[in-house]
């Protein structure tokens, strides 16, 4: 790895993160927030901004990346980023801990959404306004931002974008990756634009319906509420965010080729089949189970078991109802949703649909061959037969996947009460989903935890964002060599 | 401009690359999908595999936004069935690579043309007339032809106790020579240097200089007294190339040995030859040089389409003592070993006059031509002063040029001059100008109406 451009690249990333804090303090200013959170907030932003220029002066010169700088940049720029990002909370005394302080930072930009923040209500709005706002510059990724807007990345920028960017293929939407960065990141403005308006229709104020958004759109699950979206306790709100929850859980790509005039992309694209598929059956068997075992109402079933089945499902963690007290039933299908995930190419976290369906795909054709070993077949994703090398490259990941989940729930057993907490939280993070069960369920926090077991799931949040092999990289040694 | 390319060879990927320097969308097609994955992590471009005939391969390329299509596979019916299909859909210029004769009769290329074909680009017949070109001023590095011959750009690296150096260009201000031809840049150890009056030329420099045939010629005698007289030239090789820098040579009067190993294609060669002999065999075979005769007034040219075996029958020629060898090099990667080690006097891709034709339909308008020199990174460019244009009427010196871009010549009716600031420039002429890598784009929106 090359260490100036490296850090020349990152040091953009650092003035952009202190900008947006500036943004909040802005925001903090405007609902006369206390004195020491907008000095907070201020000072956590001066710190992005000034370091982030002293090093971009410092490390000046041609920027030409390779594969591996790429790989650096994307995981030691989200470190950096997360680094200053909590500077607000720890300076404004909102999160005394700098290691909660940290993870409450890391759970925004990789858009968990597991928090140890109790009471938001008493938090000033500037510090809720950045910590929502973290979760969007995370959806869609800092650095596939950097792509759209750096004129001067050329090819460097698909080496990032290759990094960033979720899914087990990589779409092109145009001939050039800035074209592409461009495109997504305006797709995603205009479709939270679109659900901010249609929130702030539903009666929430400016400030409610933008932090909403921000942990809609990026999948991300924070609140400005401690009760989250239940404190609204309006359906046509539960509606708008499920909509858009399902929409964010989906390929943008897909949703730019509709809206370029061919809606028919969804039902081509063999992955949102699959994804759709998954989400109404987990969601009708969740609504069912509630209504049978008596647990709600019919409508009140059908409500929430959509609007939970899809918020865990892709990935986002908002709650409408404590599911921690749901039968045993719909709390496993729950769990189970976490490791599926959305689709590649949209903000949610978890393994990917699309993984699911090629690792199944892979099962049936080795079991197919054990009778018929002769038997040639290729897998296909729709009309396209898939190279050997990224089905391995997928069956790895999930193996990969497993074992991280595996390791860590082991090592997470020091540190929480019982098996449930310890797995639930390690799969709540590494799918990037944010509220487990037990006593991380939806209606507790993370700040229990002590500060080694947070340091292990800001590792599994930052695995789960950036898709493992991103950051497993930096630990073999050949990265490092020249 | 999207541009969508079709065929990843050395070609397709030069041309491609050099298209993406320039912030063109550029769409790649090709059937290996191993090659695609390699260039996608190099460039900045948009991969499809597949092959480039195939309409559903050319949707998923989305062809039809193409403004520009260029067919460069080693296929020439993949390229031209391609290319119809491009029409079809709409594309607005189209540009395919054809090296079968059959296709490039004239005849045919009318016909071509009529589909709609706008540029063939006919790969054998540029490079054999390249050859030709090499093979009359032997001491260039590099001869660029433009328009239609009347000018040339000629490269020639400078001997020992040549009369231009250690001394500061400016010190030659009153030699008639230097007022007839135009130094256009300098490249000493693979960095470019623009000429000026301070500049002191060294030994192995090369200097590209552009002015009429016989004064560049002229030029050339002088700096370079030494030059070889070749009276005899041996071709390895009867393919394409081979065959018809052979007919060309033969009208000048040059004793020619053509050398093909295949025996049928041997025999064509002979019917489609009137004096040259024509030898059975291989370049690489001990023995059939010494039959042949090499002298100091020979050279080789070797042709054989495969780079390896043209770089050994050059080195065997010249160890038998041939005075200057040539080789087609299509592999980039060896040229920077053949230059630097002086292996050979000259290699020469066949795949550069591909991508100087297909430039031109980039440039826009107003750029007729565009070439790109083999070992200085930058372009020759032909531009046509319109009636009414902005810069009908207009001073050189009031030309608003990007750095490092001179106007190298003009051509007015049938005359050439060597411009100086005070040239008023009129509808009709053409400009020659030399623009560096990077400033051709900024050259490019200079010239726009």
């Amino acid at each position: 790895m090359k260490f100036r451009p490296v850090f020349h690249l990152i040091s953009y990333l650092m003035v952009v993160t202190g900008l947006a804090i500036w943004l909040c303090a802005g925001v903090g200013f405007h609902f006369n927030d206390p004195a020491s959170a907008i000095h907070a907030l201020l000072y956590g932003g001066a710190a992005g901004v000034l370091s982030g220029l002293l090093i971009n002066v410092l490390t000046r010169g041609p920027i030409a990346l390779s594969r591996r700088d790429g790989f650096g940049v994307v995981s030691f720029g989200w470190l950096a980023v997360a680094l200053i990002g909590s500077i607000p909370y720890v300076l404004s005394g909102v999160i005394t801990d700098p290691v909660a302080a940290l993870f409450e930072t890391v759970s925004g930009f990789t858009t968990t959404g597991a928090s140890v923040l109790g009471n938001l209500e008493s938090l000033p709005k500037g510090i809720l306004f950045w910590r929502s706002m973290t979760q969007w510059f995370g959806g869609m990724g800092v650095l596939v931002l950097c792509v759209a807007i750096l004129p001067f990345l050329g090819v460097g920028g698909m080496q990032l974008y290759r990094a960033e960017m979720p899914g087990p293929s990589k779409d092109r939407l145009t001939p050039r990756i800035a074209t592409t960065a461009k495109l997504l990141w305006g797709l995603y403005a205009l479709m939270s634009v679109v659900q901010t308006l249609l929130l702030m229709a539903g009666g929430m104020d400016w400030f409610d319906a933008c932090c909403h958004t921000f942990a809609t759109m990026s999948t991300g699950g924070f609140s400005t509420r401690t009760s989250s979206v239940a404190a609204f306790d309006s359906l046509y709100i539960d509606i708008v965010i499920t909509a858009f929850m399902f929409l964010a859980g989906a390929n943008f790509a897909l949703h730019f080729r509709a809206l370029r005039g061919a809606p028919g992309v969804f039902c081509k694209d063999p992955e949102f089949r699959f994804y759709t598929l998954i989400w109404l059956a987990s969601c009708l068997f969740m609504s069912v189970n509630l209504w049978m075992t008596g647990t709600e109402q019919a409508g009140g079933a059908l409500r929430h078991g959509f609007f939970q089945g899809t918020s865990i499902l892709t990935t986002t963690g908002f709650a409408t109802r404590d599911f921690n007290l749901w039968p045993l039933a719909s709390r496993l299908l729950l769990v189970l949703l976490m490791f599926v995930g959305g689709c590649g190419g949209s903000t949610a976290g978890g393994i990917k649909a699309a993984r699911f369906f090629v690792v199944f795909k892979h099962i049936g054709r080795e079991l197919g061959r054990v009778i018929h070993p002769q038997s040639v077949a290729r897998i296909k994703l729709g009309r396209t037969a898939l190279d050997e090398g990224l089905i391995a490259n997928i069956v790895t990941f999930v193996m990969i996947f497993f074992t991280v989940f595996a390791v860590m729930s082991f090592m997470m057993t020091f540190y929480t009460p019982d098996l449930v907490t310890a797995t639930s939280a390690v799969v709540a993070s590494l799918g990037n989903i944010g509220p487990g069960l037990g006593a991380v369920g939806a209606a507790e926090t993370y700040a229990f935890i002590p500060s080694p077991g947070k340091l292990m799931l800001i590792v599994c949040m930052l695995l789960g964002r950036l898709e493992l092999y991103t950051v497993l990289v930096l630990f073999m040694p050949s990265f490092w060599r020249q | 401009m999207r541009v969508l390319i079709i065929g990843a060879g050395n070609a397709g990927r030069r041309l491609a690359s050099r298209l993406c320097e320039e912030h063109h969308d550029v769409v790649l097609v090709d059937h290996d999908a191993r090659r695609l994955d390699e260039l996608g992590t190099e460039l900045d471009i948009m991969t499809v595999c597949g092959n480039g005939a195939s309409p559903s391969v050319l949707a998923d390329a989305q062809v039809a936004k193409a403004s520009l299509f260029a067919a460069v596979t080693d296929n020439d019916e993949v390229n031209i069935l391609s290319a119809l299909f491009a029409r079809a859909a709409g594309v607005e210029h189209t540009a395919v690579r054809v090296s079968n004769a059959e296709y490039l009769t004239p005849q045919c290329i009318t016909d071509l043309r009529s589909f709609g074909i706008e540029l063939v680009v006919d790969e054998h017949e540029e490079c054999a007339q390249e050859m030709q070109r090499i093979l009359s001023m032997p001491g260039s590095r590099e001869v660029v032809e433009m328009v239609h011959g009347r000018i040339f750009c000629v490269g020639m690296k400078l001997p020992a106790g040549s009369m231009l150096l250690d001394k500061p260009l400016q010190s030659f201000a009153g030699e008639a020579l230097l007022l007839k031809v135009r130094l256009i840049a300098v490249m000493r150890q693979g960095e470019l240097i623009m000429p000026h009056g301070e500049l002191e030329l060294a030994e192995k420099d090369v200097v590209y200089c552009v002015g009429t045939p016989p004064d560049v010629r002229a030029f050339l005698d002088t700096v370079y007294p030494s030059q070889p007289d070749i009276q005899k030239v041996v071709i390895a090789g009867g393919g394409d190339t081979g065959l018809r820098l052979a007919q060309r040579l033969e009208k000048l009067d040059k004793h020619v040995v053509l050398i093909e190993r295949d025996e049928a294609r041997a025999r064509f060669c002979s019917a489609s030859l009137n004096k040259a002999m024509v030898m059975g065999g291989s370049a690489l075979e001990k023995g059939i040089l010494d039959e042949i005769g090499i002298s100091d007034h020979t050279a080789i040219v070797a042709a054989t389409g495969d780079d390896e075996n043209n770089i050994i029958a050059c080195l065997l020629a010249k160890k038998t003592g041939a005075v200057f060898a040539v080789a087609i090099v299509s592999n980039p990667a060896y040229v920077p070993i053949i230059n630097d080690d002086n292996l050979l006097d000259r290699a020469v891709s066949p795949y550069l006059t591909t991508i100087n034709a297909i430039l031109r339909f980039v440039r826009g308008t107003n750029i007729r031509a565009a070439n790109l020199l083999h070992d200085v990174p930058g372009e020759l460019l032909e531009v046509e002063i319109v009636e009414g244009g902005r810069w009908n009427g207009v001073a050189i010196r009031n030309l608003r040029l990007p750095k490092r871009a001179v106007v190298a010549a003009l051509q007015r009716g049938p005359d050439v001059l060597i411009v100086t600031g005070d040239t008023v420039m009129q509808a009709g002429d053409r400009l020659i100008l030399f623009a560096p890598a990077g400033a051709s784009v900024k050259l490019e929106a200079v010239f726009k109406k």
